[in-house]
């Protein structure tokens, strides 16, 4: 059994011991011992309550899920119930992983979610004679009034509003630029269950518009560090982390339960997967981007029949932060404003900012709607079921056939830029592969797919009409040749 | 008439003087009903938002329905570890 209560002395040395296995090559343990002192008072002694049942259940579940999220071998936690006297061993986990940074994230990950999630509780003795449940005191006299006194007095979001924030689950994809500050903010209000995803370490260059994190961090999990950065902001949160990327294959079981789902990463793949996922599940999902002092944000329609996939929503730049550089000021204002249309969603308001981009621009201080159009030939809107991630078809090469000047003014991040000549240089072609070959007006491109499909190459379209096409306006250039449409395959 | 058992721990316990208590099930009862009751009768003054609820030894929402002799649990800030 993983998890476990005992009434009597834990032996760490024999559970270290047993933990050993052939193909373990680390060992991580953390022992939580009675100390004489908690907030300025001195301890004598403590004990602990405990709901057996539901702690062997939770207890287990956060040992599977730490199974899953790291590549450990082993994974064990056991809790001490009834008296402890100070130097006793509390509770203790142990995790073996084939590699260390697996066994320590693991072990850091079980500890933090069983202090939160296992009904225990600690009753604490003191040496003035006096005793007291930790973590309670601002259970007395209407707390959460208190502690969120000043949104509650906000029009709608009174005592039932609050329990319905604390009832919710908030999934936020990227615990980057823009997740800081939607976690935080989120956290804040008081949202009951928050899933973090990502599968990034904290950077240096990652500090300057990423609050969450300190110089310290550089080199841990930017889920594990935002997660416990968030439970000294509200311990009483379900704050689970998962340090991977979001992907096809986790994608649906990630958003399952969830209330409300907010992709914050600088990745137009993972949203796009995200809007293809979340209209499918029927979960609402918010959108933001950045690009230097712009911000853009997309609330979906509470009817996911109404609400376009991110292909044809997609006015994305074709860079992300990393390439087109972004100021601190902006996620933070960006950040800010997906919270509040979390908040505002979760609360069952109404928003004006749904079913369109809204684009901030920092250097005035403007606030555009841009409404976004269905594209040609896409079925998106009113039928998510019609749609899937298989559209996008990722096996496909996209080679742009374009002069450096024509590509610089409407960027096309996810093509390889070729010459006509390099086409036909033996070898560049892969009889493997398939590709899209993609011009401006559909010409060159065109004239290069005849000449190469006469040449052998049967595995080669042309992007029928060139962006020119495809695009509506200034910036759209991915929105068009992204197109899950078989337009592009017509002229073949 | 159908009735349900409350269990008590920690805060709770200590505040009702109970470990737990039978009460009788009144129409469309949740847990939040529920509470809401128990914290009139008991005098209790700790607002549902800093509780969890648990239905039959599994977490549960307020709004969730309450049926014939479930076993329902309010659970105070755990402090484990």
């Amino acid at each position: 059994m993983g998890f476990s209560l005992t009434e009597t002395r834990i032996d760490t040395a024999a559970l270290s011991q047993a933990m050993a296995r052939p193909h373990s090559g680390g060992f991580v343990s953390f022992a939580g011992w009675v100390r004489d002192h908690h907030q300025g008072r001195a301890v004598s002694g403590l004990s602990y309550a405990v709901y057996p049942a539901l702690a062997q259940s939770e207890g287990e579940s956060i040992l599977d899920e730490a199974t899953q999220h790291f590549e450990i071998d082993a994974a064990r936690c056991i809790h001490r119930t009834g008296n402890l006297a100070i130097g006793d061993c509390a509770v203790w986990v142990g995790v073996a992983a084939a590699h260390r940074d697996a066994a320590f994230a693991a072990c850091r990950y079980i500890i933090d979610q069983v202090k939160a999630r296992v009904p225990i509780w600690k009753h604490e003795h003191y040496a003035d004679g006096r005793s007291a449940w930790v973590d309670c005191a601002g259970c007395h006299p209407m707390a959460p009034a208190e502690r969120y006194s000043r949104q509650m007095a906000v029009p709608g979001f009174g005592d039932q509003t609050q329990l319905r924030l604390k009832q919710a689950h908030a999934v936020i994809i990227g615990l980057g630029a823009l997740g800081c500050p939607v976690a935080d903010l989120l956290a804040s209000a008081g949202i009951g269950r928050l899933t973090l995803i990502d599968p990034d370490l904290v950077e240096l260059s990652n500090l300057h518009r990423q609050p969450l994190y300190t110089e310290a961090d550089c080199g841990e999990r930017k889920v594990t560090v935002a997660a416990a950065r968030l439970r000294e902001r509200n311990r009483a949160l379900d704050i689970r982390v998962r340090p991977h990327a979001y992907h096809a294959g986790n994608a649906a079981e990630l958003l399952r339960g969830a209330d409300i789902v907010l992709e914050c990463t600088d990745n137009p793949a993972c949203k796009q997967l995200l809007s293809v996922t979340a209209r499918q599940q029927q979960v609402p999902w918010l959108i933001g981007g950045l690009y230097r002092h712009q911000g853009a944000l997309y609330v979906a329609p509470q009817s996911a029949a109404h609400g376009l996939c991110w292909d044809c929503l997609n006015a994305d730049t074709g860079e992300s932060c990393q390439d087109a550089g972004v100021l601190g000021p902006v996620p933070a204002a960006l950040g800010a404003m997906l919270a509040h249309q979390a908040l505002l969603q979760l609360a069952q308001l109404p928003s004006p900012v749904r079913g369109a981009w809204n684009v901030l621009d920092l250097r005035n201080g403007s606030w555009d709607r841009i409404e976004p159009r269905r594209r040609r030939h896409c079925q998106c809107q009113g039928s998510a079921e019609n749609w899937s991630i298989q559209a996008l078809d990722p096996e496909l090469h996209w080679l742009d056939l374009r002069t450096q000047a024509e590509r610089a003014q409407q960027p096309l991040r996810k093509a390889e830029a070729v010459s006509r000549e390099q086409l036909h240089e033996a070898g560049f072609l892969k009889p493997e592969h398939h590709y899209l070959l993609i011009c401006s007006r559909g010409v060159r491109s065109d004239t290069a797919t005849r000449e190469l499909r006469q040449a052998g190459h049967v595995n080669v379209w042309s992007l029928d009409g060139g962006l020119s096409r495809h695009a509506q306006r200034p910036g759209d250039a991915q929105v068009a040749s992204d197109c899950g449409c078989d337009s592009r395959r017509a002229s073949a | 008439m159908s009735s349900i058992t409350v269990r008590y721990f920690a805060l709770l316990q200590e505040l009702t003087g109970l470990e737990s208590q039978r009460l009788e099930l009144s129409a469309n009862d949740t847990a939040d009903t529920v509470y809401q009751r128990l914290s009139q009768e008991h005098g209790l003054s700790i607002a549902p938002t800093r509780l969890r609820v648990a239905i039959n030894d599994r977490f549960a929402d307020w709004t969730d329905p309450l049926n014939p002799e479930d076993r329902v649990a309010f659970l105070p800030p755990m402090s484990g570890g």
